[in-house]
């Protein structure tokens, strides 16, 4: 479903991404890991668009993406949710999720809504509250709600549990087995590697703009080299 | 104190007031979408309301379709501004600073070339309506200032439509409201930056083509009404609509009373004391959302 093949990507004449490989085939939940720095969310957002592919090719179902600006991707299905979730402060919640179908709009959005809704309770109560006065954890669902608005293909999730209680962060990991068990798509980039490795089916380990390891997630739970990469020896 | 004059000061000054904040809605939209301070708003009023006095006075068109299409060429010329001058110069990383002082060339190269093609002699512009006056009781309103008063009522209360309900006007707000979540979820924001130029732009063109017929046409008489926005603008809070309509109703009306109760020169420089004051005192002017930028 999505495929990045020798991606070349960064800032300002510097490369990050060194010729990054990986795949996510239709259904699976694919977690992104390594240490600040590694390139995880510079992966995530070359694949969205909002930074440029300097060399080598992504393809979403099969076709190109990487020289397509971001809103053109959103609309041939693929969704990023980004670190620091990214709300729209000053728009009401109600008025995020209709944005996050912006791609889709002019089409029905009462069953994804209704969908989304059920998914994550807490913005039926908070639905016509401003965004930014929400908590950092109903923030996080917000943004990953709005992703779905969008009936994504493919959904990138960028560091879900960033800066959160660890009573959200265990509901945040309860909605993506549940996004999991309905047979979304799934790359997730996450600091916290054991519990991204619960949820997903194989994982990337990024090194220096690469990836330096990959398997399936039964395994690298048990691989003393994930370990050694997150302990930095 | 008469009351009827003081009821013909607040109507009057609610008229003029309805001008300032149209000129107002243009630079607070410009600016909460795009971030920057267009010091050319004035002069593109100018020469919008250039275009229509040169379709209905020189060409012989009929006042409103020479308006209209004054209204399409300040559209036009807003966006171009936008697609032409600013984006490329955001895509060299310039500075919000550096892309004011593009505004700025723009508004002194219209201002020239305004009088270049129409010369620096005042020229009278037609009323759009003209009629008796309405009389309610004791009041009598000047035809004129029914229609600024009905322009500036019906277009915030289009704006107000706009920004709440349709998909385009919420995707306005949430560009403002981040960029990057915007582009994340398929706004395309060159495309809305250049639409609220557009917008930006038709808006001070109204508030031109209103005020000419009272202030007469040449190519520097909007800079008064251009300060007279900014200052509208200001002390609405610079980044709220509602803002900028109160602080040009609020303005019109002071203006109107320390003219009529003080003197004329209280009323020509009261917007700078306005600015100054609101900038001193509350900077993020009646309200404003508080999230002003420090220089």
């Amino acid at each position: 479903m999505l495929e990045l093949e020798g991606v070349r990507a960064g800032y300002g004449g510097v490369d990050v991404l060194e010729g990054v490989h990986l795949r996510v085939s239709e259904g699976e939940v694919v977690a992104l890991l390594g240490r600040n720095g590694a390139g995880k969310t510079t992966t995530l957002r070359a694949i969205s668009g909002l930074i440029r592919v300097r060399a080598g090719a992504v393809r979403l179902g099969g076709e190109r993406i990487d020289r397509l600006p971001p809103e053109a991707i959103v609309r041939r299905g693929l969704s990023h949710v980004p670190e620091g979730r990214q709300v729209f402060g000053d728009l009401t919640v109600a008025e995020n999720l209709r944005m996050g179908a912006y791609a889709r709009r002019g089409r029905s959005l009462r069953d994804q809504l209704d969908w989304v809704l059920e998914l994550f309770p807490v913005l039926r109560q908070r639905y016509g509250q401003l965004a930014g006065t929400l908590s950092g954890g109903e923030q996080q669902m917000l943004a990953i709600a709005r992703g779905l608005m969008a009936r994504p293909r493919v959904l990138l999730v960028d560091e879900p549990s960033l800066g959160l209680s660890p009573r959200m962060v265990h509901t945040v990991f309860t909605v993506l087995a549940r996004l999991r068990e309905a047979g979304t798509t799934l790359l997730l980039v996450e600091q916290n590697a054991f519990r991204a490795l619960g949820v997903a089916d194989r994982a990337y380990v990024l090194k220096g703009g690469r990836v330096e390891l990959e398997g399936s997630s039964e395994v690298l739970k048990t691989s003393p080299e994930v370990e050694r990469l997150y302990l930095g020896a | 104190m008469d009351l009827r004059v003081l009821s013909d000061v607040l109507v009057g000054g609610l008229a003029a007031g309805a001008v300032y904040a149209l000129m107002a809605l243009g630079l607070v939209l410009i600016y909460k979408t795009t971030d920057v301070v267009n010091f050319g708003h004035g002069d593109i009023a100018t020469v919008s309301t250039f275009v229509a006095y040169a379709l209905a006075v020189q060409a012989g068109w009929p006042v409103l379709a020479a308006a209209v299409a004054a209204l399409g060429f300040a559209a036009l010329l807003g966006a171009v501004v936008e697609l032409g001058l600013l984006q490329p110069a955001r895509f060299r990383q310039a500075s919000v600073l550096g892309l004011v002082v593009v505004t700025l060339g723009v508004g002194l190269t219209l201002n020239g070339l305004a009088g270049i093609v129409w010369g620096h002699d005042v020229k009278s512009f037609p009323f759009l309506l003209t009629g008796p006056p309405l009389r309610a009781g004791e009041l009598t309103i000047p035809v004129d200032q029914i229609l600024n008063l009905a322009a500036g009522v019906a277009i915030a209360a289009v704006l107000y439509a706009f920004f709440r309900f349709s998909d385009l006007g919420v995707a306005m707000r949430a560009v403002l409201s981040n960029r990057t979540a915007a582009e994340l979820v398929g706004i395309p924001v060159r495309r809305v930056f250049a639409l609220s130029w557009a917008l930006g732009s038709v808006l001070g063109a109204v508030a031109g083509i209103l005020a000419a017929p009272i202030l007469y046409l040449e190519p520097n008489r909007m800079v008064d009404l251009l300060l007279r926005g900014f200052a509208a603008a200001v002390l609405g809070g610079m980044d709220s609509l509602p803002g900028a309509v109160a602080g040009g109703a609020l303005l019109g009306v002071l203006e109107n009373l320390a003219g009529t109760y003080g003197s004329i020169d209280l009323k020509a420089s009261l917007a700078f004391v306005v600015i100054v004051l609101v900038l001193v005192v509350r900077p993020h002017g009646l309200l404003g959302a508080g999230r002003v930028r420090r220089a």
